[in-house]
């Protein structure tokens, strides 16, 4: 809620999937805003479909994946309507994503330097050696220490978590009005994750970027992130501002969540852990997708898909029975 | 080092031996490739003529010398030409999938369905044997095994980071295409190409030596095999086996390099 512009607005978008016996939907009726220069979290356990509703925006959907309705109203203009060539200006230039993996996320062929100034010379079509100043300039930009000559290196010559500030500052490069984090800092150590997390917020008030960061780490949203929304099975569960879903989660999924976090200044009883998504369970049946492992589970859950319901200004449930 | 694997070594020394011996040597003798001797025809080896001569008169020498330069450039021409055209289509084909993908991968089919010796014999049939329809016809007939290698290798590469986040940075595809996933899928082309070098000798040289490719009295190694033939029964047996013996030498030397290349790279995989 710190800008009033609505930079990225999600509505009902649903994806599937062809599964054995019938389409499988792994969005299912999706919405969610993303307003300017702020950092919404997209937590959810693995398979809720974080970085499905990602690729999504980025125009990146697998191509057995089908778009069944909804829209992704980027900056107002519908995304999915959008031709290719569209999207590749959009790409880059306007919307931006960091990957899970760092080390394949850059060419191994190619100097690091040469592949963020290659950004600067498709986008802002500069020459070679302006890009290559501008390239370097980003890297010091992004704390590698020693950039000139840092620049000059290949990725197999950099650790993971330079590789990452790398990649950072490739997708920064031109100065998105949105970026996509997802889990960026996959098999980092803590003290790099604290330093990415740090660099992505530098990066937010430098470019006045809206940032959606994909994470399952809830200790990382409640410390970088200004709203969250909440994914189970495909579905948004909850959305609210940071303060208020962890001081009261509704949903009692992101009830359940938050008791899994084990917290060092607390002693608690070992968390009840649930398996896994079960995907045929939890993806095929009417009602709420949650309705199997829910502790609050009410008859009409299983029969009636909840609907998003505004319980207050900040604060969204898809819950029959929320607490 | 590379050089102590003793197959790499042999290959190598093989084949610089050739290169060198024809590039050099032809300078100290004292004959061209077609000079004819009339009173020296069908001499057998000596000092004057280490391979002796043949029924003009020629030294065999010289005739194998100049021989193995044309080989090597007809090989080194059709690598190349199949390399470059194989990995081109390769990536396209590969990137693009769906029904790109699958048009050219059955043409692929259908030009393997083919022997290579046989399928390059029509087209220098249908061209006509001059040098460069001899290299056109060969390359066209191992096109497809670049083309299937590289679009493999494609394949499992389009579907890495740097190419995802090539597109996300707002790159083309012709670009994502030849300048990020080419050089990193070029590996097992490049071995093969190797190991061309070899095939393409040997069949140039078969070729030549059916009448189809390249013709007399060019020197070259099949015509010199095939001008030799029918003096074995005669009992000169030089005029054929010196040239015979040459190119299955140059073949093994290019085999030798591929093969261990191969292994290397396979190693590097694991």
């Amino acid at each position: 809620m710190t800008g009033v512009e609505r930079r990225l607005r999600i509505q009902g978008l649903t994806v599937s999937f062809p599964g054995q016996g019938g389409p499988v939907s792994v969005l299912d009726n999706v919405s969610f805003e993303v307003f300017g220069n702020e950092i919404v979290g997209l937590v959810g356990e693995s398979g809720s479909g974080k970085t499905m509703t990602s690729l999504a925006v980025m125009g990146f959907l697998p191509p057995s994946g089908r778009i069944e309705q909804g829209e992704i109203c980027f900056k107002g203009r519908n995304l999915l309507e959008c031709s290719q060539a569209e999207m590749r200006k959009t790409r880059g230039r306007e919307i931006a994503m960091i990957f899970q993996s760092t080390r394949s996320a850059l060419n191994p062929l190619m100097r690091v330097g040469d592949q963020v100034a290659r950004v600067y010379r498709i986008q802002r079509g500069l020459d070679a050696k302006e890009a290559q100043e501008k390239a370097v300039a980003a890297l010091n930009r992004m704390g590698i220490p020693d950039a000139e000559r840092r620049a000059r290196a290949y990725p197999h010559q950099l650790s993971r978590g330079m590789c990452q500030r790398v990649l950072i500052a490739m997708m920064v490069a031109c100065e998105p009005a949105l970026l996509i984090a997802d889990e960026p800092t996959t098999g980092l150590d803590v003290t790099i994750q604290a330093q990415i997390f740090e660099l992505i917020k530098e990066v937010r008030q430098a470019t006045e970027a809206s940032i959606l960061l994909i994470t399952h780490d809830l200790g990382v949203v409640a410390e970088t992130c200004e709203r969250v929304v909440v994914m189970y099975a495909g579905q948004v569960m909850e959305m609210a501002a940071v303060e208020d879903l962890f001081a009261r989660p509704r949903h009692p999924y992101t009830q359940r969540l938050l008791t899994s976090v084990l917290r060092v200044d607390k002693v608690i009883e070992m968390p009840q852990l649930d398996a896994g998504l079960t995907e045929d369970v939890a993806y095929s049946i009417a009602g709420c997708r949650f309705a199997s492992r829910c502790p609050r589970v009410l008859p009409t859950c299983w029969e009636q898909t909840p609907l998003g319901a505004q319980i207050e200004a900040d604060h969204w449930v898809t819950c029959h029975n929320y607490g | 080092m590379l050089l102590k694997d003793r197959r790499l070594l042999t290959g190598v020394l093989i084949l610089a031996a050739a290169v060198l011996a024809a590039s050099v040597l032809p300078s100290f003798i004292p004959y061209g490739p077609l000079q004819t001797e009339p009173g020296a025809t069908l001499q057998p080896p000596s000092l004057n003529h280490p391979m002796g001569t043949d029924h003009f008169g020629r030294d065999i020498l010289v005739r194998v010398l100049y021989g193995v330069r044309l080989d090597l450039r007809i090989a080194v021409m059709v690598a190349l030409t199949a390399l470059v055209a194989g990995t081109l289509v390769g990536t396209f084909s590969g990137y693009y999938g769906g029904i790109v993908d699958d048009v050219i991968m059955r043409i692929t089919d259908v030009m393997m369905a083919f022997p290579s010796f046989v399928l390059a014999m029509a087209i220098t049939a249908m061209l006509g044997n001059t040098i460069p329809n001899v290299v056109l016809a060969i390359a066209f007939s191992y096109s497809p095994f670049f083309i299937r290698l590289t679009r493999a290798e494609v394949l499992s590469a389009r579907e890495l980071g740097y190419v995802e986040a090539a597109r996300c940075v707002g790159n083309p595809d012709w670009r994502i295409m030849y300048l990020h996933l080419l050089p990193n899928c070029l590996t097992p082309a490049l071995v093969q190409a190797t190991l061309c070098l070899g095939w393409a000798i040997l069949t140039a040289a078969g070729l030549a030596f059916l009448g189809l490719g390249i013709r007399p009295p060019t020197p070259e190694g099949g015509v010199l095999v095939a001008e030799g033939a029918g003096d074995v029964i005669s009992g000169q047996w030089w005029t054929s086996l010196f040239p015979g013996v040459v190119i299955v030498f140059m073949a093994f030397g290019f085999n030798l390099i591929g093969d261990c290349l191969r292994d290397i790279t396979a190693q590097e995989e694991r």
